[in-house]
């Protein structure tokens, strides 16, 4: 149960030239034939055409981070600007304002600098309210520098629709 | 000094090459001037520091937590060793021990992290070397690794995936399966690369006997490594000055004995062949548990508690807003990654930020002595041995 120091095998001085090649064409056929016969197979081709095809993402994929919209339509986030702490590139831009009802509080502007943003989840791990969480949303590619600047209402997305990141987050809240 | 074909009657200088800084035979953005007496080169200079993003200045204005997504970008291609190297930086400085669980996931993602690196390293230095098959093969090999780093943090490169006195997430369901069926997969490519390259004469003939370094040098160099293992000395921090759950896992580690790229390259494909024996191992025994210390000095509390209760709803704003409670003091932690000894250095003033970052990187200290190996060898040996050496920009220009 330990590590153990071994010599690494190093082959013999070459004395055959051409009997290596050999196998090394012998396994680059054979790649050619396995892929031949495994496409009329309907293997699954290794290089993804997109967009025509998409990449299947695991559950944890991390895109682009949005804010939930709540049924109402209203976003769930209360301003209080613990994403905005968290971001290390300062990407988010949070204008707090008061709600009719004196105790909530409801971001006036809520501004995510795309071409900053790093993808890195630290806002969603921070929010205390699961308001802003990372979509599945990786094309977000524009003409222009403004193009990259999102505002509050492109950002958000209706929460059925972030169901399944909702659903890999939620078994991870109950940790100690 | 100017033997070999310069006549001195003639008068002729040295051809001065430019090598670089984006040259397509170096995967790096490094220039190496080179005095050339025809084929034979009189003197290297390696000029680095054309990626220098001032990481160890960055790290000083952001709190403890927020440097972790930066470490991805040292070796980006093994973030995951940087990232645990960082997070057990902190997590020494605090001296918090972090559940088993955890160990084992940070050992899993640490040598994925190492086959992907090794991957890339054996695949583009063969490519670099015309050998465009084996590239393709390694590549493949080395997508289906990142699958599971992919599964594990949710991002194939940028991984972010270790928290001070964590992890980011726990392992997804049913990955033991999912590993054995792609682990194998990439063993299989991995070792169709190898048929095809180790015995082959054009690769032999390139890589055996060049780029020449004694032990001496090497140590004197401060080389760690795949690089120094190659030189017969076996010091590889897992097992030297053990860390995380090593000393439990049943591995070996390959030195070579001539010390030239072939060595280096066999080094690096045993590694890959033993970071699978140790994931295998690591998948069987690890144990059911908490991923997360349960520290509130550093870690943050867990989202179900922080929407109900208003005690960890405080903790939570505390330790976003003011980075962490973290001792004065100051302290050195090191693991082995793909390329040799990754190291930090944090001084802590007791703020949530430290007062100094600074990364004993391993490329850099791999790069040092590049110039001396290639003095009086050929030309053409600049690029195996540049390959194997491994530099990764983002790591040796910090
Ligand atoms: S994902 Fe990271 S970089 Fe992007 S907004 Fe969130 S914290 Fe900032
Ligand atoms: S942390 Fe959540 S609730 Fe607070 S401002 Fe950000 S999105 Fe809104």
């Amino acid at each position: 149960m330990a590590a153990r120091v071994v010599k690494v095998a190093r082959p013999q001085p070459m004395t055959r030239r051409w009997t290596p090649l050999l196998v090394g064409l012998g396994v680059a056929i054979a790649h050619f034939f396995r892929n031949l016969l495994g496409f009329a197979r309907g293997r699954q081709d290794f290089t993804v055409y997109f967009p025509e095809q998409r990449f299947v993402q695991p559950p944890a994929m991390r895109g682009m981070p949005v804010l939930v919209q709540m049924p109402n339509g209203k976003e769930r986030c209360v301003a209080c600007g613990l994403c905005e702490f968290a971001c290390p590139t300062n990407c988010i831009t949070i204008f707090p304002a008061e709600t009719a009802s004196e105790v909530e509080r409801y971001p006036e502007v809520f501004d995510i600098d795309m071409s900053r943003c790093m993808f890195c989840g630290l806002c969603e791990e921070a929010c205390p309210e699961e308001a802003i969480v990372m979509s599945r949303q990786v094309e977000i590619a524009c003409y222009s520098r403004r193009g990259s600047l999102w505002h509050k209402q492109d950002l958000l997305v209706p929460e059925a629709e972030l169901k399944p990141r909702l659903d890999y987050l939620r078994p991870q809240y109950a940790r100690k | 000094m100017l033997g070999g074909g310069l006549d001195p009657a003639l008068n002729a200088p040295p051809m001065r090459l430019q090598f670089g800084p984006s040259h397509p035979a170096t995967h790096g953005t490094v220039r190496i001037v080179l005095d050339l007496d025809g084929e034979q080169i009189i003197n290297a200079d390696v000029q680095v520091g054309y990626l220098h993003r001032g990481f160890e200045k960055e790290c000083e204005s952001g709190f403890y937590y927020q440097n972790i997504p930066y470490t991805d970008r040292l070796n980006y291609s093994s973030p995951i060793l940087c990232n645990t190297a960082y997070c057990m930086a902190v997590e020494k400085l605090l001296g918090i021990k972090t559940p088993e669980r955890c160990d084992y996931i940070r050992v899993i993602g640490c040598e994925l992290s190492r086959m992907a690196d090794h991957m890339l390293c054996l695949g583009s230095s063969a490519m670099e070397l015309a050998a465009f098959t084996p590239f393709l093969y390694l590549l493949e090999a080395r997508e289906l690794v990142l699958d599971h780093i992919d599964a594990m943090c949710g991002a194939r490169v940028t991984t972010n995936a270790v928290r001070i006195g964590g992890v980011y997430s726990d392992l997804p369901e049913g990955f033991r399966e999912f590993s054995r069926v792609k682990l194998d997969r990439a063993l299989e490519l991995v070792e169709d690369a190898h048929k095809i390259l180790t015995d082959n004469i054009v690769f032999r003939r390139r890589m055996e006997g060049t780029g020449y370094l004694s032990p001496e040098d090497l140590i004197a160099y401060g080389v760690t490594g795949p690089m120094l293992r190659a030189g017969g000395i076996a010091l590889d921090l897992r097992r030297t000055q053990p860390y995380l759950v090593y000393p439990q896992l049943d591995f070996d580690v390959p030195v070579g004995e001539h010390s030239d790229n072939f060595d280096r390259y066999l080094v690096r494909m045993e590694e890959i062949r033993q970071s699978r024996r140790i994931i295998a191992q690591c998948l069987e025994r690890i144990p059911t548990g908490p991923v997360n210390v349960d520290d509130p000095r550093c870690r943050w509390p867990g989202k179900n508690q922080v929407f109900g209760r208003m005690e960890e709803l405080i903790d939570q704003f505390k330790l976003v807003t003011e980075g962490g409670l973290f001792p004065p003091g100051e302290v050195y932690f090191a693991l082995e990654s793909a390329n040799g000894e990754i190291g930090f250095y944090l001084v802590s003033d007791g703020t949530g930020k430290p007062y100094k970052c600074r990364v004993r990187s391993p490329s850099f200290s791999n790069m040092s002595p590049l110039g001396h190996a290639l003095k009086g060898r050929q030309l053409a040996d600049v690029v195996p041995t540049f390959g194997m050496t491994n530099m990764i920009g983002g790591e040796c220009d910090r």
